[in-house]
């Protein structure tokens, strides 16, 4: 019993040292591993639920959820985090679903293709929620996203494609390099 | 900030895919464009060279011997996907990390520092570590090298 107890306090003390909590705005760099970066005032949740934008004749769905103590990594360090990971659709003037990832899952070390997460708030000091796009195909189209708030039924969409480079080994020419999600600022995306 | 991508995004194709034969012509600088140049004098002497706005210039060289060097293909897809998005991620904590940006007209940019930080983070995971050797050639054409401390930092220390 005696043992129990020791144990128990040497658990707990580590378990508090371990881990210090900070609030989303904090930045990650050369924090202490395992830190937690916690959305304390829920700015993240009025972006949660379906959302639609039409684009140059093609309908953008966005299904936009929040996973809490995400495990993330920087700079050699693991982390934990509150994210929201965005899953979308998009359909051509017909109707036709010309790209998805609706159904995507996204294990540690696998494919991250479509992968759209967040990363941070209030880069540009608007407010906005800040995301990493891995892109498509061999990371076509991978750069920032971000979300702006207007109201509880609309936000403010701004998408930044970066440059990406690609090999004929790993990427032949044959695949689909085409960038569908809309490359614009402050397209307006309403509830569903 | 695009252009800083297609610097740093290149510094990562270089490294991944090897080099182009190109020559350098130092008439074609330009400090409104970033001009990115490859070149190898042999697989023992590969460098990359950048002209950079506001007169600075990066110059890139593997520092390890030929056996070091990446083959083409040893990284898989998914591999350099998950690199991007990490690349994506620590740029946009650098910039609300106050040591690792500047404001230039009201705008966040990474400085010299967080740019450095994300290169050798990359190179870290693709097993490079201290095996490239970052120099930067300042305004003034002192030249430093640029190397990581301990805790990841970067230091930049002038050369002889």
């Amino acid at each position: 019993m005696k043992n129990i107890l020791l144990l128990s306090f040497i658990v707990a003390i580590v378990s508090c040292k371990a881990q210090q909590t900070y609030p989303l705005r904090q930045s990650a760099v050369d924090m202490p591993e395992n830190s937690y970066f916690k959305d304390f005032n829920n700015e993240l949740d009025p972006y949660i639920g379906t959302w639609q934008a039409s684009f140059n004749g093609k309908l953008i769905t966005l299904n936009i959820t929040k996973e809490l103590e995400r495990t993330f990594s920087l700079l050699g360090k693991y982390y934990l985090t509150d994210q929201l990971i965005v899953r979308y659709e998009v359909r051509d003037s017909s109707g036709t679903v010309i790209q998805t990832s609706l159904s995507n899952t996204y294990p540690a070390g696998g494919s991250v293709k479509y992968l759209i997460i967040s990363t941070s708030i209030n880069i540009r000091g608007n407010n906005e929620v800040n995301f990493a796009y891995a892109g498509g195909n061999c990371g076509v189209g991978g750069g920032e996203i971000s979300l702006k708030q207007i109201s509880s039924m609309q936000f403010y969409w701004s998408y930044y494609p970066g440059v990406t480079t690609l090999n004929d080994i790993t990427c032949p020419p044959n695949l689909d390099y085409h960038i569908y999600l809309p490359e614009t600022e402050n397209l307006v995306f309403t509830k569903q | 900030m695009m252009k800083t991508y297609l610097f740093w995004f290149a510094m990562l194709a270089f490294l991944l895919l090897g080099c182009r034969n190109d020559n350098f012509n130092p008439n074609e600088t330009n400090n409104s464009q970033q001009a990115l140049k490859f070149r190898v004098f042999s697989k023992n002497n590969a460098f990359m060279g950048l002209v950079a706005p506001n007169n600075v210039h990066y110059v890139v060289r593997f520092g390890d011997t030929q056996a070091g060097l990446p083959i083409t293909g040893s990284y898989s897809q998914t591999q350099i996907e998950i690199w991007k998005i990490d690349q994506t991620t620590l740029w946009q904590q650098l910039l609300i990390s106050d040591n690792y940006y500047s404001l230039i007209s009201g705008k966040k940019v990474l400085n010299a520092k967080g740019l450095e930080r994300i290169l050798f983070d990359t190179l870290e995971k693709m097993g490079l570590k201290n095996k490239v050797n970052l120099l930067k050639i300042n305004e003034n054409n002192s030249v430093s090298i640029i190397v990581q401390n301990s805790d990841k930092s970067t230091i930049s220390i002038p050369c002889p």
